[in-house]
C-alpha cells in the first residue's frame, strides 16, 4: 500500500519537475489547424479546442495539483498543530475558546466557505493554496489537542517539568514528537482532498486560470466539446483520480504501520 | 538550608477542599541526609513535590512556606522557579522507564538539560558519575534500548547536570528489582558523599532510610508523627505508628501484618488521626489532637507520650 502510493506519488514529483523535459510541445502553444485532434501518434492524448496539446498540458498540470496540495496541507498542518498543542497543553480558558472556534469551523459547509472566499478575494493559484489551508485545519487541530491531552499525562512530560523547562519547551521539544505520528497520517490523507478541492475550484472557474493548465480547468474546458472530444475530459479526470488514490493509498498505509 | 514552615496543602474535589498536608515543618541542613518514611497516602510524595512547586492542577497550597535559602519557593516567579528546578535542587522519581522521552535519544535529552543549567559537566561526565560504562554507546540509545537500572542512573545523571545542593529521591527504587535497588542505593549515598549534596529521601522502606539518612520524618495522615535521628527513631520509636511500622517489616523471612485501613483524607476521624488503628489508643485519643513536643532530643505527637 505505502510502496504503490509512494512509487505513484514520487513518479508524479518527477513528472512535475521535469516537465519541460517530458512534455512534447508548450503548454500554451496553439494550433488552430489540428483543433480537437484525437489521440494520434503526434498527440498522444489528443489536442484541445485551440490545438494544444493535452499531454503537454496534463504533464504541466501535475505541478499545479501537486503544488497546491502541498502548500495548502502545510499551511493546514502548520495552523492545526500549533492549535492543538496549544489547546490540549494548556487547557482550560484557552482550551474552551480554541475548541469553540474549531466547532463554529467544522460547522460551516467548506465549500460555501472556499467559494466565498474566492469570490472575494479573487481566484488565483496562490489564494487557492491558502484558502483550502486555512478553512481545513480544525479536524487537523482536534486530533493534535487529543494526543496532546493524552501525551501531557505521561511521566516524562511532569520530568521534564521537574528538571526546569519551561513550558514552550515541553511542548515543541518533548510533546510535538510524540503527537507527530497521527498528523503524518491526517496530512498525507488531506493532500488527496486538497487536490480534489483545487480541481473543484478550477472546474468551476474559481481556481486556477486559464492559460494555466490545471486539470480542473482542463475538465471544465473538456466539458463543452463531451460529445465530441472525449479525450479533453478523460484524461485530466483520470489524472485526478490516480494522484487522489495515490496520496489515500499512502496515507492508508501510513496510518497501519503507524498504528 | 531548606526549611518548610507549617505548610498546608490540599486538593480539590467536586468543589470541596480536602488538606492532604495539614501542617508539615521541616527542615534539610547543609550535607544533611534526611529521610521521610510513611505509608501510602500519608502526603510524602505530596510534601516532596510541593518543594519544587510540581503540585497538579487540582492541587493548590493553603498556608506556610518553604525557604530554600531564606527565599520562600511559593512567591517565586516561574522564571526564577525554573533555576531551582534541576539547578539548585535535583529530582529522581520512581517509575525510571516513564520519565524520559521516548522518542528523543538519552544523550540528547541529557545534552538539553545540560544546556539548560549552563552546566559544568559534560553529558559522558555526568554518564560516567553515575557509573555507566560504555557511554557513547548509551548516548546514542532510546529510552526502551536501556535496563531499569540503567534508565534510573540517567535519570540520576541529570538531577546532577545543573550541580545542585539537594537532591530529592522519590521512592527511586519502588519501580526496580532488589539487587538493583542496592546498586543504586549505593550510588546514592556515594554521590551524596562525594558531592555534598543534601539528600531528601523518600520511601515506605525503613531499611533504605536507615541505610541513607541521619534524621528521619515519619509521617502519617498529612502530618509528622515523630522525628528525630533516624538511628534513634527506629531503635527506639515514641510513636506507635513508628512502632507498628518497625514490627511490621520483614525481618528474616518473617511478616507481621498490621491490621486496619490506610488512612483515608476525604474522611479523617476526630481527635488524633491514628487512634483507630492504635493499639495503646485510650479515650482522649478520640477527640483531642496532639500537638507535636520536643521530647528526649526528638519530637512526637502522641497524647501517651505527653502524660
Amino acid at each position: 500500500m505505502i510502496k504503490t502510493g509512494a512509487g505513484i506519488i514520487v513518479f508524479l514529483v518527477l513528472v512535475a519537475i521535469l516537465a519541460p523535459y517530458i512534455a512534447p510541445y508548450k503548454p500554451y502553444e496553439q494550433n488552430l489547424r489540428e483543433r480537437l485532434q484525437p489521440p494520434s501518434k503526434r498527440h498522444i492524448l489528443g489536442t484541445d479546442e485551440l490545438g494544444r496539446d493535452v499531454f503537454s498540458r496534463l504533464v504541466y498540470g501535475t505541478r499545479v495539483s501537486l503544488s497546491v496540495g502541498i502548500v495548502a496541507v502545510g499551511i493546514s498542518v502548520l495552523i492545526g498543530v500549533t492549535v492543538g498543542l496549544v489547546s490540549g497543553y494548556f487547557g482550560g480558558a484557552v482550551d474552551a475558546i480554541l475548541m469553540r472556534f474549531v466547532d463554529v469551523m467544522l460547522s460551516i459547509p467548506v465549500f460555501f466557505l472556499l467559494l466565498m472566499v474566492i469570490a472575494y478575494i479573487g481566484p488565483s493559484i496562490y489564494n487557492v493554496m491558502i484558502v483550502i489551508g486555512v478553512t481545513s485545519w480544525p479536524s487537523l487541530a482536534r486530533i493534535v489537542r487529543a494526543e496532546t491531552l493524552s501525551v501531557s499525562k505521561r511521566n516524562f512530560v511532569f520530568s521534564a517539568k521537574a528538571f526546569g523547562f519551561s513550558k514552550l519547551r515541553i511542548l515543541f521539544i518533548h510533546i510535538l514528537p510524540n503527537v507527530i505520528a497521527p498528523v503524518i497520517v491526517s496530512a498525507t490523507l488531506g493532500v488527496g482532498g486538497a487536490i480534489l478541492v483545487e480541481s473543484a475550484l478550477s472546474f468551476l472557474g474559481l481556481g486556477v486560470q486559464p492559460p494555466t493548465p490545471s486539470w480542473g480547468n482542463m475538465l471544465t474546458s473538456g466539458k463543452d466539446y463531451l460529445g465530441i472530444a472525449w479525450w479533453l475530459s478523460v484524461f485530466p479526470g483520470v489524472a485526478i483520480l490516480i494522484t487522489v488514490l495515490a496520496w489515500n493509498l499512502l496515507g492508508e498505509g501510513l496510518r497501519r504501520c503507524l498504528k | 538550608m531548606l526549611e518548610i514552615r507549617n505548610l498546608k496543602v490540599a486538593y480539590k474535589r467536586d468543589g470541596k477542599r480536602y488538606l492532604i498536608l495539614r501542617g508539615v515543618d521541616l527542615s534539610v541542613g547543609e550535607n544533611e541526609t534526611v529521610g521521610i518514611l510513611g505509608e501510602s497516602g500519608c502526603g510524602k510524595s505530596t510534601l516532596a513535590l510541593s518543594i519544587l512547586r510540581l503540585l497538579k492542577r487540582n492541587v493548590e497550597f493553603v498556608s506556610g512556606s518553604i525557604l530554600y535559602k531564606g527565599e520562600d519557593i511559593l512567591r517565586l516567579s516561574e522564571e526564577e522557579l525554573r533555576k531551582i528546578r534541576g539547578g539548585e535542587i535535583g529530582i529522581i522519581f520512581q517509575h525510571p522507564f516513564s520519565s524520559l522521552n521516548p522518542c528523543m535519544k538519552i544523550g540528547k535529552q541529557i545534552e538539553e538539560v545540560v544546556r539548560l543549567h549552563s552546566s559544568v559537566y559534560t553529558v559522558s561526565e555526568l554518564l560516567k558519575t553515575v557509573g555507566l560504562k560504555d557511554v557513547e554507546k548509551i548516548k546514542n540509545s532510546y529510552p526502551h534500548e536501556l535496563s531499569g537500572g540503567m534508565i534510573q542512573r540517567c535519570m540520576l545523571a541529570i538531577a546532577l547536570a545543573g550541580d545542585p545542593e539537594i537532591l530529592i529521591a522519590d521512592e527511586p527504587t519502588t519501580a526496580l528489582d532488589k539487587m538493583l535497588e542496592k546498586e543504586i542505593i549505593d550510588l546514592l549515598k556515594e554521590l551524596v558523599m562525594k558531592k555534598n549534596l543534601s539528600l531528601i529521601f523518600i520511601s515506605h522502606n525503613l531499611g533504605l532510610i536507615k541505610y541513607l539518612t541521619k534524621k528521619v520524618y515519619v509521617m502519617y495522615a498529612g502530618v509528622v508523627v515523630e522525628e528525630g535521628k533516624t538511628d534513634e527513631v527506629l531503635s527506639s520509636p515514641l510513636h506507635p505508628y513508628t512502632e507498628v511500622l518497625i514490627e511490621s517489616y520483614p525481618k528474616k523471612g518473617r511478616i507481621k501484618y498490621f491490621e486496619g485501613d490506610v488512612v483515608d483524607i476525604e474522611n479523617l476521624p476526630g481527635g488524633c488521626k491514628f487512634h483507630p488503628r492504635c493499639p495503646y489508643v485510650f479515650e482522649d485519643c478520640k477527640w483531642k489532637e496532639p500537638k507535636l513536643f520536643l521530647k528526649n532530643n526528638r519530637f512526637v505527637r502522641c497524647l501517651r507520650q505527653e502524660k
